[in-house]
């Protein structure tokens, strides 16, 4: 699994914590991470949900950005107190580690292209089809 | 293809995880049913939003949509019929809570639901053309619970029981009548219509119907008025508590027609407390009430307007025809202001300033001066009065405030050339006599009908004032010239009138005493030495004299007289006694003048100059005149007033009627020759409306009379019948 975040579009902290089988969490640096870091130190766990990948990855992210997917959206919001509401953690077991990266980065940059900022959102044509299939799972 | 060449990867059949067995919908069906039911036993936090949202998700991917949708609609119909045997059994008062504890439960189970099966609302469902999830779970409410037969009915009872009693006084739980109302509301606004606001709006009918007869019977209208305006708002204050805004309208529409509109006549008409005692009464609070409340209704406000109407012209007709009010212009014209100010305030104050009603006012003022064909000729007298006396020690602002009210009765004046008349004459008057108070409000009430009725109206007033002081100018040239030789004699002041400007009257000339005879005739070559080609006519029934007289004792007084006084004084001269007969021969005053001006010299007690025997209050043809040797009065100076009509005697109304007829006549034709002139051709009925509204801001003429003048310009070929239609008539050019 490759970890080079050379995408550039990344404004905001992400955790990308492995805790299988590569058990070094590693954060992205950008002109705006020591602010995020600082930041980062006082999220709380309400503001924040952890997504887990099919293989077991955890994916810290701000609850704001997994709303942009509607189904994680009402998974969070739902009236009824479901287990992932309780807990802040979601598990898709049908969607593998890479695509869920992926995702995540498009929420942040879903989140960023909606404040203003028009940049491209870069697609490896190998992960396309899984990827979309995640996205109408999603509803994003 | 090329495209397929550039790719560098290749789509394949997707392969799902989970094999296709044909269990396997039943499976995941039980899943989500015991999900489900567990979600409305409120057991939901065991679940995974994630498994059952992925359930439901494959299921719709796998084409079993159909079976997941009649599933969704069995299993929750079957709870919800659970929940109508429950609600069904609730006790009494607990009834609608356990309906909103209920309501609110499937609410939550609802939108539990939705989010779980949400990918079936977003492909399975519009596709189908099936009711979403959301929508669903209302209409199976609406048809399990609230259309339950044995709910259906309790609910409604319940509701309007509950607000019967909020009405008669009783507090109710209204959050919760918010929350059962909002349920309906949003089952649908057909739901709300038709299981709440209709059965609602009918008992609201009969119960508004019902109390409004209660309380007309046994209250007076203010404080029906009262309760009416309490009860619409306490419904309003209902409406936003409890009830859709929507049925604000329709409710306050109820309450207006029961409580007002089938009671509005009996309340205006009530005996002692309906409108008309509101009126006089000066009530502004009722009638801002009354008119607030009638405001809601269509014909209400006519209705007050036509009953305030129909009072005013009672009280105005009475006032203008009671006999006993007529004898004192000045007083029966303030009557008429304060009448005004009475029902302005009114419309100011109660009726909104309402424009309608204000029209309303006006015409019926219009309406009753009119009905007094001397109502012109008191308001001249009124301004008569105000300017010689009443303004004295006034400020300038009330001044105008009073001429503003003058001219405001003015305009309701159909004849305001009578008007005219008579104000040059009294106009006339105060100018030849000086009685003027002020200057200023003379020119400002001759600018205020000018403006009211165009320079023509005033150009002749105006006239007056430029006379006036043209003679002080000649005056002053006069003494200059003059002075000298008449130093001797008694002072002359000479008022030159243009004729056409002032009110003509027939000149009677007496014979002046010869002292006078000399300086007038001075001026008069001195007169016409600067204007040549004019002709000076004395007028001496309107001048004034200044006399100073030595009485027996010696004590001396000076007499401030009119002219024919003095010419009768100064006979005394050169007599002691003087008869009624031998006075008129040397004066040659008129015979109706002279009357007057000596019982003003001998009957009036304190300013008796002369003595007359037989000693009666009216002056006979055979009396006899003696100079009062024994006068006595405190005062140096004495004004003798000549007894004058201050209102025109009978015969003088008559002779200033049939002048302003006369002035008419050239008015009307001209006129007529004027619209002639532009139409060409026209028939009868059309001149004598253009006539009337070209006449109509100064008088308005009588259709005879028009026809009258018609046919004298026919006569003096100004006009021809046309020669088919005997209608029509045509301009001769």
């Amino acid at each position: 699994m490759t970890r080079s975040f050379s995408n550039k579009l990344f404004p905001f902290a992400l955790y990308h914590i492995c805790t299988r089988a590569y058990l070094f969490p590693f954060i992205v640096y950008h002109k705006q991470t020591d602010q995020f870091n600082s930041q980062s130190a006082k999220m709380k766990k309400e503001d924040t949900v952890k997504l887990i990948s099919a293989e077991g990855f955890e994916f810290i992210i701000d609850k704001k950005a997994a709303m942009v997917s509607q189904t994680i959206r009402n998974m969070l919001t739902s009236p009824g107190s479901f287990a992932e509401t309780e807990h802040g953690e979601v598990t898709f077991p049908e969607i593998s580690t890479t695509i869920l990266e992926k995702i995540c980065q498009y929420f942040y940059w879903s989140l960023q292209y909606a404040s203003g900022k028009e940049t491209e959102f870069h697609i490896e044509p190998e992960i396309t089809l899984e990827l979309m299939m995640a996205a109408n799972y999603l509803h994003t | 293809m090329s495209a397929q060449k550039k790719r560098n990867f290749q789509i394949e059949a997707f392969k799902h995880r989970v094999v296709v067995d044909p269990k396997y919908a039943e499976k995941t069906w039980k899943i989500l049913e015991h999900a489900i039911h567990e979600i409305y036993n409120h057991n939901a936090s065991g679940l995974s939003f994630e498994e059952l949202y992925r359930n439901a998700y494959n299921m719709v991917l796998h084409k079993f949509g159909e079976k997941l949708y009649s599933g969704l609609v069995s299993t929750m119909t079957s709870h919800l019929k659970e929940i109508a045997k429950f609600i069904e059994a609730s006790q009494g008062g607990l009834f609608l809570e356990e309906l909103n504890r209920k309501w609110a439960e499937h609410n939550k189970a609802l939108q539990m639901i939705r989010d779980i099966l949400m990918y079936m609302d977003r492909t399975f469902i519009p596709s189908t053309h099936k009711t979403p999830v959301h929508e669903l779970g209302l209409n199976l409410w609406r048809d399990h619970i609230i259309h339950c037969s044995k709910i259906h009915k309790r609910l409604q009872d319940t509701l309007l029981e509950l607000i019967q009693l909020e009405r008669t006084g009783e507090v109710i739980n209204r959050g919760l009548m918010r929350n059962v109302i909002k349920m309906l509301m949003d089952l649908g606004s057909s739901v709300y219509q038709e299981d709440f606001e209709k059965p609602f709006l009918d008992v609201s009918a009969d119960f508004y119907r019902l109390e409004s007869q209660q309380f007309i019977e046994c209250c007076d209208c203010g404080d029906y008025l009262k309760k009416a305006e309490k009860r619409l708002n306490e419904e309003i204050e209902r409406v936003s508590h409890y009830l859709d805004t929507r049925s604000e309208p329709k409710l306050t529409n109820v309450v207006e027609k029961e409580m007002i509109e089938s009671h509005m006549h009996r309340l205006v008409h009530m005996d002692n407390s309906g409108l008309v005692n509101m009126i006089v009464n000066d009530k502004y609070e009722d009638l801002g009430r009354m008119y607030n409340l009638f405001r809601r209704v269509s014909t209400g406000l006519a209705l007050i307007r036509d009953v305030m109407t129909s009072h005013i012209r009672e009280i105005g007709k009475q006032l203008v025809t009671d006999p006993e009010k007529l004898k004192d212009p000045v007083d029966f014209v303030q009557r008429l202001l304060d009448e005004k100010d009475k029902h302005d305030k009114i419309i100011s104050s109660a009726f909104n300033n309402d424009k309608t009603f204000q029209n309303a006012l006006n015409s019926s003022f219009e309406y009753f001066i009119n009905l007094n064909p001397r109502s012109p000729e008191y308001i001249s007298l009124f301004v008569d009065d105000k300017l010689r006396k009443g303004l004295k020690g006034v400020t300038e602002e009330d001044v105008e405030l009073v001429l503003d009210k003058v001219m405001m009765l003015f305009r309701y004046l159909q004849e305001k050339d009578v008007f005219e008349k008579y104000y040059k004459q009294h106009l006339a008057k105060r100018l030849l006599s000086g009685k003027t108070v002020s200057d200023d409000a003379e020119r400002s009430l001759i600018v205020k009908l000018k403006t009211e009725c165009g320079y023509q109206f005033t150009s002749k007033l105006e006239g007056m004032f430029t006379d006036m002081k043209t003679s002080q100018d000649t005056m002053q040239g006069f003494h200059a010239a003059v002075g000298a030789e008449i130093a001797e004699g008694p002072s002359l002041t000479v008022q030159v009138l243009t004729t056409g400007s002032w009110p003509t009257q027939s000149v009677t000339t007496c014979n002046l005493p010869s002292e006078i005879l000399g300086v007038c005739e001075k001026f008069k070559t001195y007169y016409l030495g600067t204007h040549t080609g004019r002709r000076l006519s004395w007028q001496t029934n309107m001048g004034t004299a200044d006399v100073k007289a030595t009485f027996g004792k010696g004590q001396k007084h000076e007499l401030n007289v009119s002219t024919y006084q003095m010419c009768i004084l100064m006979l005394f001269n050169n007599a002691d006694r003087l008869s009624y007969r031998e006075i008129e021969q040397a004066t040659e005053i008129p015979a109706s003048d002279l009357k007057r001006c000596l019982q003003s010299l001998a009957c009036v007690k304190g300013k008796n100059v002369l003595r007359k025997e037989p000693m009666s209050k009216d002056i006979a043809e055979d009396d006899a005149f003696y100079f009062n040797d024994k006068f006595s009065s405190k005062f140096y100076k004495l004004k003798i007033g000549t007894v004058v009509a201050q209102k025109e005697s009978e015969p003088e109304k008559q002779e200033t009627r049939q002048r302003v007829e006369e002035d008419r006549k050239p008015q009307i034709e001209a006129a007529i020759v004027r619209i002639m002139k532009s139409r060409r051709v026209l028939d009868h009925n059309n001149i004598v409306t253009e006539v009337t509204k070209q006449l109509q801001s100064r008088f308005l003429p009588n259709p005879v009379v028009i026809k009258k003048r018609i046919e004298s310009l026919i006569e003096r070929e100004f006009l021809e019948r046309d020669k088919i239609d005997r209608k029509l008539y045509r301009y001769l050019a």
